[in-house]
């Protein structure tokens, strides 16, 4: 079988594997942090810079939180990014001013500490090198903080350089191994699955296949009837066989031709029952090759439950619908309808897919959900 | 690693032996109480025998640290706390803690690396007992610590708050992953079916072109009774050899050399079965379509084949021609018109081809579904080799069809 469609994984799914363990982390140092800071007011000049370095941290962390969510924009991300590294610099530089000689290095290694764990959030949705590159920099400029402070030459700078870039460095190494290894195990699974759905697939067809050769064998037999007569008009009797042959030949052809990648694809995967796709073939044949993956990978995936087990909306049996409509020129509105779905509860990779199609609009209401994305479809003619 | 990602992910082993989760606090429990001893080391005091015994306990630290990559029994973690709690006093004595916030957070960062433990805590009330045993040890030891020598809530709030993080990773971090993994492996099967799919689609479509360019198409004229024939057409189209060889394009052939004739203008004329059709190919893909034109101009029906597309490879070629000359086929049949005109351009790495006539023209929407010559030979065909079709046609004002294809 040709290996043309595979689609090789672009996969931007989330960097870290849990946000949840990562909100949880900058939510606890920034309460330590908020305690310690609170507990040291002294009515003096310092007090509002203390504050204020609070302040913009929760702005920081309010960010970091949304540009780590699944369901945010991607184009929005890049600007979500900025926000965060000017709250964290501005935060930073005015913790740095209230550090004394004898007081306030806690709050700074805190202060560091804090954006460390924004920098996991900012950058689960970017990549590795991405990632590696805003630790970098946050451990640059905790240094400069730092330099900037009157404590700077004691040596305390390589506390801040240690709880800075070591667990940078341990969540990529992590983020490496991690990815490597699910890599080398899903190619090993597409592989076994190919194989798997290839000889499926020739199974299914064998009836059809065996149907077209028997007509092709009626149909050369008759052409070696003719051959034999010579000259023209052809007897009448050769012009009927011809008729029925050609409307039997036609109507095998369009069995053959009566599916869609969509439909096949998931009857291959064993969904044909769960999942009903109302759209024209035409319609559905228009949407892009690069677009394909992504499409009957939503769908597969709204089709798994998510979320605990034991929640009564995961529990109960979910119905799919698909609907492809005509958008613009070049895009086609795809609609899946899930039944007993709240979209809240669906995984990160499923955003990831929907992301890459286009930018998804999500309905909910009682009965379950919509989730609506232009696909590009350019038109064949 | 695998066998680790796996058993973390179907829930806790049943033996005391390490996964994932608890290698990676090991791991990371490792390099944090070196970052510390690098930067106390220094700032240590007291009678000498603080510094035997702190460096004694270090390597016991990493020691218990280094084994629980193979197992995480529970002598080896109450081993490690005690070292832990013992360590933190050798290291930053008191009198240093109260001195120095720095020195403060480097204490309370040791103590911290004791949450890792919580990463061994198993679905089972004997762990449990045990791990909130250890807990009571580290968190006691740090308020009495804080409480006697007034230090404040700093030690206390940090290592409490390492501990809280810990028991989040233990627990949403195997749910977290089992999704993960989950995910992956629905995309994983859908690439698959999808790939499945599509060869099986694109093999399905690319029977149905050849079975309607070898078979249906003489069929059809033979259920005409060879209505608008001429004998050897009719044998031409039934040899064996036609139609099992893999459609049209298996007709291109150097033997078909010796039919050109140059003429005195540049311009080659074909001369076949009494008909002529003027051609001007330049390139190779002129030729092949001038080639496939030949076997269409017969009884006066002319196709003539200008410009040139260069060289391109040898499946867009193909294709190219394959699909111009269903048009020219249905043009003959269909068109009611006694000449076509294809011009072949490229512009770049574009090529185009057009293929013209002045007939009768049709309404392209309102073909049946049944009919396969455009739809599968000519629009699909140029769409499995990125290329695209467009056919301009209105009744009664005659039918273009453009092709076309990157030859890059």
């Amino acid at each position: 079988m040709s290996l043309a469609h595979l689609s090789t994984s672009r996969r931007d799914g989330p960097l870290f594997i849990s946000r949840a363990v990562l909100v949880v982390t900058s939510l606890t140092i920034w309460i330590i942090s908020f305690i310690l800071n609170a507990g040291s007011l002294d009515g003096g000049s310092m007090d509002h810079l203390k504050l204020g370095a609070q302040a913009f941290d929760l702005l920081g962390l309010a960010v970091a939180i949304v540009a780590s969510a699944p369901k945010t924009p991607r184009h929005h991300l890049p600007f979500l990014r900025l926000i965060w590294l000017a709250s964290s610099i501005t935060s930073g530089t005015m913790t740095a001013q209230f550090v004394t000689p004898t007081s306030g290095y806690l709050s700074l290694a805190l202060n560091v500490l804090f954006g460390t764990a924004l920098v996991f959030l900012v950058a689960m949705r970017w990549d590795l090198l991405g990632f590696l590159v805003l630790v970098a920099a946050n451990s640059v400029l905790s240094g400069a903080y730092y330099a900037a402070t009157p404590r700077f030459g004691s040596g305390e700078g390589l506390l801040i350089f240690f709880i800075t870039i070591l667990p940078g460095l341990l969540g990529g190494l992590a983020v490496f191994f991690l990815r490597n290894q699910v890599q080398r195990t899903l190619e090993r699974q597409t592989l076994g699955a190919l194989n798997t759905l290839t000889a499926q697939s020739v199974s299914r067809d064998a009836e059809r296949a065996e149907d077209l050769a028997e007509t092709h064998q009626q149909i050369q037999a008759l052409f070696a009837k003719v051959a034999e007569r010579r000259g023209l008009p052809l007897d009448p009797g050769f012009s009927e066989q011809a008729q029925v042959l050609a409307e039997q030949l036609r109507s095998q052809l369009m069995i053959s031709q009566s599916t869609n990648w969509l439909t096949e694809s998931l009857s291959l995967a064993g969904l044909e029952a769960t999942v009903m796709v109302v759209a024209q073939s035409d319609l559905v044949e228009r949407v892009s090759p690069a677009s394909r993956s992504a499409v009957l990978a939503t769908t597969m995936l709204l089709t798994a439950p998510a979320g605990d087990a034991d929640s009564t909306l995961t529990a109960r049996p979910r119905r799919l619908h698909i609907f492809v409509e005509p958008h613009t020129a070049a895009t086609v509105l795809v609609t899946w309808r899930v039944t007993h779905m709240n979209p809240n509860r669906c995984t990160p990779a499923l955003w990831s897919e929907l992301g890459s199609l286009g930018v998804p609009r999500v309905h909910t209401d009682p009965g379950g959900a919509s989730i609506m994305v232009p696909v590009e479809a350019p038109r064949s003619w | 690693m695998g066998a680790g990602i796996a058993r973390l992910v179907t829930g806790r082993p049943e033996q005391d032996y390490s996964d994932l989760l608890v290698r990676g606090g090991a791991v990371a429990g490792f390099v944090f109480i070196a970052a510390s001893g690098l930067y106390l080391g220094p700032a240590e005091g007291g009678p000498p025998w603080h510094r035997a015994g702190a460096a004694l306990l270090m390597i016991i630290v990493f020691v218990c640290l280094a084994a629980m990559w193979w197992t995480d029994v529970w002598p080896l973690r109450l081993a490690l706390v005690t070292a832990l709690i013992t360590l933190s006093e050798l290291l930053a004595g008191v009198t240093y803690r109260q001195d120095s916030d720095s020195l403060l957070l480097a204490h309370s960062l040791i103590l911290a690396v004791s949450s890792t433990l919580v990463l061994s805590l198993r679905n089972s009330w004997r762990s449990a007992l045990f791990t909130g045993l250890l807990a009571v040890l580290v968190m006691g030891h740090t308020l009495m610590s804080s409480a006697v020598h007034g230090l404040g809530a700093t030690t206390l709030l940090i290592v409490a708050g390492a501990w809280y993080i810990m028991f989040v990773v233990r627990y949403s971090a195997p749910k977290a992953l089992a999704a993960y993994w989950n995910d992956q492996s629905i995309r994983a099967e859908s690439a698959a079916a999808q790939a499945v799919a599509c060869a099986r689609i694109d093999a399905s479509a690319a029977e149905a072109r050849i079975l309607h360019d070898t078979l249906l198409r003489p069929l059809t004229l033979l259920a005409r009774g060879g209505a608008g024939a001429v004998p050897d057409e009719v044998r031409e189209m039934l040899t064996v050899a036609t139609h099992d060889a893999g459609g049209p394009g298996s007709r291109t052939t150097p033997a078909t050399a010796h039919l050109w004739e140059a003429t005195g203008n540049g311009a080659r004329t074909v001369r076949t079965q009494g008909a002529d059709a003027a051609v001007e190919p330049d390139g190779e893909l002129a030729l092949l379509l001038t080639d496939r034109a030949r076997h269409h101009c017969r009884d006066g029906f002319a196709v003539d084949v200008f410009g040139e597309g260069g060289t391109l490879p040898a499946d867009v070629q193909l294709a190219i021609a394959d699909a111009a000359e269903e048009c020219m086929v249905n043009a003959a049949r269909h068109a009611g018109t006694d000449r076509v005109d294809v011009l072949v351009s490229r512009s770049g790495s574009l090529v185009s081809v057009l293929i013209s006539d002045a007939g009768r023209g049709f309404d392209p929407k309102a073909i049946p579904a049944e009919r396969f010559g455009v739809r599968n030979s000519v629009v699909d065909r140029m769409g499995g080799v990125g290329g695209r079709a467009k056919v301009i046609s209105t009744p009664g004002r005659g039918t273009t069809v453009v092709l076309e294809a990157d030859a890059a």
